[in-house]
């Protein structure tokens, strides 16, 4: 099945970095419900911007570090 | 399963149920009697009996099963739920165009009253069945 986004991002990576972050402890940190973020990590969600920046700032990265869009080919 | 996601397929199986009921006994009721003389009317009230009590019981059994959960929605939800809407508010505008021309070839009450009701039923369901596929698949 093609996933409904281009967009792609290192979320669970940065979780795990981030001492181990879990799902349901970004959600309640971002306001979303836990089974959002499991949408954004396996892309089948494109966060608005607003979330997208608030998971950047609670992960301690640049917006552009967590989230990344393909190239033109 | 988010806490909308299993809202959503109680609605749906209230729904289904409710007026599954509704349509076989109006069925029963229609069996060999001319359409101006089926009395349908109560049964459209009554319908609503088992609709609210389906519904109110699959959720207090959903918030039960995980109760930090209930009643919570993000973004997400409002935005499978806009566009269910969509497909819902699709299928109630050709119910009503089907109303008026049903009104327009003087069709007995019966039959409108049940293109108005099988409108907003089907458009209730198809909203529900579209939201499940996008939580399922993805937005």
């Amino acid at each position: 099945m093609t996933k409904p986004t281009k967009v792609t991002n290192s979320i669970c990576q940065m979780r795990l970095d981030h001492n181990g972050m879990t799902q349901a402890e970004l959600a309640k940190e971002v306001g979303v419900t836990r089974q959002t973020v499991n949408a954004i990590e396996q892309g089948k969600y494109s966060p608005s911007l607003e979330v997208a920046f608030q998971i950047a700032r609670v992960l301690g990265r640049d917006l552009t570090e967590v989230f990344q869009y393909p190239a033109e080919t | 399963m988010s806490f909308q996601a299993k809202s959503t397929a109680v609605m749906l199986a209230a729904l289904t149920i409710a007026y599954g009921w509704y349509g076989l006994q109006v069925i029963r009721l229609a069996d060999g009697v001319p359409a101006d003389q089926v009395e349908y009317q109560p049964l459209v009230l009554i319908v609503v009996v088992p609709l609210v009590v389906i519904a109110t019981i699959g959720h207090i059994i959903i918030s039960a099963l995980n109760p930090s959960e209930a009643d919570s929605h993000d973004e997400r939800d409002r935005e499978i739920a806009r566009r269910g809407s969509v497909v819902g508010g699709w299928i109630v505008s050709v119910a009503a165009l089907g109303t008026l021309f049903a009104a327009m070839a003087e069709l007995d009450h019966f039959w409108i009253a049940h293109l108005v009701l099988a409108g907003l039923v089907l458009a209730e369901l198809a909203d529900g069945t579209w939201r499940l596929v996008l939580y399922r698949r993805g937005v």
